[in-house]
């Protein structure tokens, strides 16, 4: 068979130019609907939220490093460290990890735009609203300080009085519209718009983390929304759904955050490890091995994620013999994460790793996570877990699950990708440094904590008195925070200076092996002049497996130079379907999510009026958003 | 002999599988003797569990423990129709019939490992699998079936049934490649949330839904008995249903990869498929 390399012509390349192009300056900043700026504000973002989570916690391990320290007060302390809780997981974890997903998944798959390039849009806005509703309540200095999981009886009126959790609870509400609406993106995207050929048992990894985190998200959201929608109808409206003298029960709340919260660590944990199967093989240099039982356990680690809540509520006092069996439950998790690790460490044996920092940084993750891993085991074990519950070994098990299971990943994700995304390099001895500057300052900062919570130190207090004997731990965790901090600044400083005068990367600086690597760096606003055909898992290895190629000239058909347009494709299969018509760029998504903000914000201040008119505004924009749209056009 | 009825005809169907194999073995070859041997044992395996879960020491535990009686019910529901539908035994127990019978009942086999399953069937096999068994559990029901043996016996057919309708609709999709896969993973998905919230119920709430007859057995208060009864439901069955979910997603993974598409005929990427 002949093997030729198709060439877009001048005239196919101007048209797509042309219908691609957005608004310059501040309208089109306003009124874009690249996935790829998109992608890139939410990572850049949710940075900011990464820092100044940062920035709480080392004042909280300042307060900490000697016995009675008094730099902050108790009340400042318990607002400290519910906003670190609550940024970490909610404005940092998540967002980043979506950011890396809208930037990435269209490359990955060989489409053009996520498939709701507008809806896309509207959830970043809204994810930036949330956030800086929620950090409203810091600067106003009343924000949520009842810990990240907020439980009832203590969030109740009752006994926190002020607006505190009422930032809690709105602005997660309102967080949620984005996440779940971000989900049902992907899903769409990853089902219907793959590059024809690719198969579903030829979609990258990362796509099948990505594509299982969105099933999970849409799941697991509604609960989350569910428990805060029944406190602040307790809160501002006096319903009694958590207060046991009128016949509510506060455990309701632990059930149902814990039915989210549960899952949530797979919404983190997947998309991380999605990130790892997606640099291993490529600096492995060789495919991945047992990619079908990766897929597998990625898909199987999504659904147990929803039977084990019931391990974060071991002390509660739920019936004794059902804990026999959730208890089994948890530690049956370990298997398809287990199947994952050695999957990795097989590749690895099985390559000739080539070390550079994204793949230390997976390193990093593996070391980190195994350790977070067995201390999540020792928590299934009923008797042990009421042992440590809510000390300080709590704290450490849960920070090497999610620094070692989704922070590592994702800097091992941002020096991987930083070529394609800024089209230059990042300096490689400060990026090795950063590097051990943070796995070292983590370890020093976390693993004394497993000690100090067996010597029985609590999470959450403001201090402690001397005689405890935990001082010297919490100095060598002080010290250890602030050479993480110290790591953390360069990763910052590396990637500002890449960005602004790194030497140039070219397309595929890595020699990757999925779609992204075809195309320049950074990819034009239409990402692939000619629409990618896939024959294997590892397309630019293919492409680059023949670099001497007769070029001929791409038929329209596969180009699609006219319209903003794409193609859809089967489900499992792959196989071209239709060409559809992609929205371009507009106002509506700011307008809407802007209403919503009012709609949230007046139900906070308690003038329902604002919310109410704001509501109907928001309808307003929806309606705006359906009115048929010149700028699509007909096929 | 209600209690003995159900015994007798499993003994009566595992000697015509004796003897169906019997006849089979002598005519097949070593390659299919040895799929055969493996299919008879998971027959045998299930009749078995089917015959323990019904076995009269059993039942009288049942009687009086909510957990012991949702043992029996999940070997029903969800251990012996995945084995007995896994193991393929009609062809086996045609052959065991009398010559004159065979056509009839051979036809009769074919239709019901026919091609008939669509969408609809498994839309409806999955509601009527979860169904019952969310209805038996209803606290009316529940004491009906517990009131005389027959209805008893009853509530036991239709867990049966149900149960083999469900995971033959699940085995022959699986069958079919990538997209059965995916449809009987979606099945085993949405039962799997359903009756795990039954199980949930059942093991969070506070007072007990049920009349026991006689003191429960292993020391249980019955508030206790019938917190192990939901978690069994939710963790056993939700189990079961997680690793028919792992196999099906490995079907839809290791399917054949689809038709090269059209467009391709002169792209650079065939160069592997041409070396």
């Amino acid at each position: 068979m002949t093997v030729v390399d198709l060439e877009p012509s001048a005239r196919q390349l101007g048209e797509l130019e042309q219908s691609w192009r957005e608004s310059v300056g501040l309208v089109g900043w306003l009124t874009t609907v690249d996935h790829k700026r998109i992608g890139l504000r939410y990572m850049v973002t949710a940075g900011i939220f990464f820092l100044l989570a940062g920035l709480e916690a080392l004042a909280l391990r300042t307060q900490l490093a000697q016995p009675d320290e008094r730099l902050v007060s108790p009340e400042t302390y318990d607002e400290l460290f519910s906003m670190h809780g609550v940024t970490m997981i909610f404005l940092f974890a998540t967002p980043m990890l979506f950011g890396f997903g809208n930037y990435l998944v269209p490359l990955m798959i060989g489409a053009r735009d996520m498939a709701f390039p507008r809806l896309n849009a509207l959830t970043y806005y809204v994810f930036l609203a949330s956030g800086l509703l929620m950090y409203a309540g810091l600067v106003l200095r009343e924000a949520p300080n009842d810990g990240w999981f907020n439980y009832a009886p203590l969030s109740s009126l009752q006994y926190s009085p002020g607006r505190n959790i009422d930032y809690y609870g709105l602005g997660l509400i309102f967080l949620g519209l984005s996440s779940s609406a971000g989900a049902v993106n992907f899903i769409v995207t990853i089902l219907k718009l793959r590059a024809p050929g690719m198969s579903i048992n030829r979609l990258p990894l990362y796509c099948w983390a990505i594509l299982a985190t969105s099933f999970t998200v849409v799941f697991a959201i509604p609960a989350l929304t569910a428990a805060n929608l029944l406190l602040e109808l307790d809160r501002l409206y006096g319903f009694r759904f958590y207060d046991t003298a009128h016949g509510g029960d506060p455990v309701l709340w632990q059930h149902l955050f814990w039915i989210f919260g549960h899952p949530d660590v797979y919404i983190i944990f997947l998309p991380a490890v999605g990130i790892v199967s997606a640099i291993i093989p490529v600096f492995a240099r060789r495919p991945m091995v047992a990619y079908s039982w990766v897929v597998v356990a990625t898909v199987t680690t999504a659904m147990i994620g929803f039977g084990v809540w019931v391990h974060h509520m071991f002390a509660v006092g739920l019936p004794q013999v059902s804990m026999v069996f959730f208890s089994a439950a948890s530690m049956v998790i370990a298997i398809p994460s287990g199947i994952q690790v050695f999957a990795w460490i097989a590749t690895l044996l099985k390559g000739r790793p080539v070390l550079r920092t994204p793949l230390l940084y997976i390193l990093g993750f593996v070391a980190v996570f195994v350790i977070g891993g067995l201390t999540g085991v020792m928590f299934a074990v009923v008797p042990f877990d009421q042992q440590v519950t809510d000390s300080y070994f709590v704290v450490a098990h849960f920070h090497y699950v999610l620094f070692g299971g989704a922070v590592f990943p994702i800097m091992a994700g941002l020096h991987y990708w930083l070529p394609k995304m800024s089209g230059r390099m990042y300096s490689e001895r400060l990026g090795q440094m950063s590097f051990w500057l943070v796995f070292g300052g983590f370890n020093l900062t976390f693993f004394p904590m497993h000690i100090a919570g067996l010597l029985g130190m609590p999470r959450r207090v403001y201090t402690y008195p001397a005689r405890m004997g935990w001082g010297a731990y919490n100095l060598v965790e002080t010290i250890g925070s602030y050479v993480l901090a110290l790591g953390i600044l360069a990763i910052v400083v590396n990637v500002v200076h890449a960005w602004r005068r790194g030497a140039p990367a070219g397309p595929d600086p890595w020699g990757g092996e999925t779609l992204e690597w075809t195309v320049d760096s950074p990819p034009p606003p239409y990402n692939f002049a000619i629409l990618p055909a896939v024959r294997s898992p590892h397309p630019a290895w293919d492409a680059s497996a023949q670099p001497d190629v007769p070029r001929a000239a791409a038929a329209d058909d596969r180009v699609l130079p006219e319209g903003h347009r794409t193609l859809a494709t089967g489900t499992l299969a792959g196989d071209a379907e239709d060409v559809i018509a992609m929205p371009a760029e507009s106002w509506w998504p700011l307008a809407l999510a802007a209403s919503l903000l009012l709609v949230f914000g007046g139900l906070l201040v308690g003038l329902p009026v604002i919310a109410v008119l704001a509501a109907i505004a928001a309808l307003g924009s929806l309606a705006g958003w359906h009115a048929r749209d010149e700028t699509v056009g007909e096929l | 002999v209600t209690k003995l009825a159900p015994l007798v005809l499993l003994a009566a169907l595992v000697a015509l599988y004796a003897v169906g194999s019997l006849r089979l073995h002598r005519r097949a070859s070593r390659r299919t003797r040895a799929r055969r041997a493996l299919q008879g044992a998971v027959f045998l395996a299930g009749a078995l569990a089917l015959a323990v879960a019904l076995s009269p020491p059993v039942d009288d535990v049942a009687d009086r423990s909510v957990a012991a009686h949702m043992a029996q019910h999940l070997v029903l529901l969800v251990i012996v129709p995945p084995l007995l539908v896994w193991s393929a035994p009609l062809a086996t127990l045609v052959t065991a019939l009398p010559r004159s019978l065979r056509p009839v009942a051979g036809r009769a086999a074919t239709w019901l490992t026919g091609r008939w399953i669509g969408l609809a069937v498994v839309i409806v096999a999955t509601e009527l699998h979860v169904g019952l068994m969310i209805a038996w559990h209803a606290p009316p029901l529940y004491a009906a079936a517990q009131a005389t043996e027959l209805t008893h016996a009853f509530e036991h057919v239709t867990f049966l049934a149900s149960g083999l309708l469900f995971w033959s609709c699940i085995t022959r999709l699986a069958r079919r490649g990538a997209s059965g896969c995916a449809i009987a993973l979606g099945a085993t998905v949405a039962a799997s949330v359903q009756s795990g919230l039954l199980g949930i119920l059942m093991t969070l709430s506070s007072m007990p839904w049920y009349h026991v007859s006689g003191p429960a057995p292993f020391g249980l208060t019955p508030l206790a008995d019938q917190q192990a009864a939901g978690a069994e439901m939710w963790v056993v069955a939700g189990g079961v249903y997680v690793v028919a979910a792992a196999v099906l997603a490995a079907g839809i993974v290791r399917a054949p990869a689809g038709q090269a598409p059209e467009l391709v005929a002169t792209d650079r990427h065939e160069a592997r498929s041409s070396a």
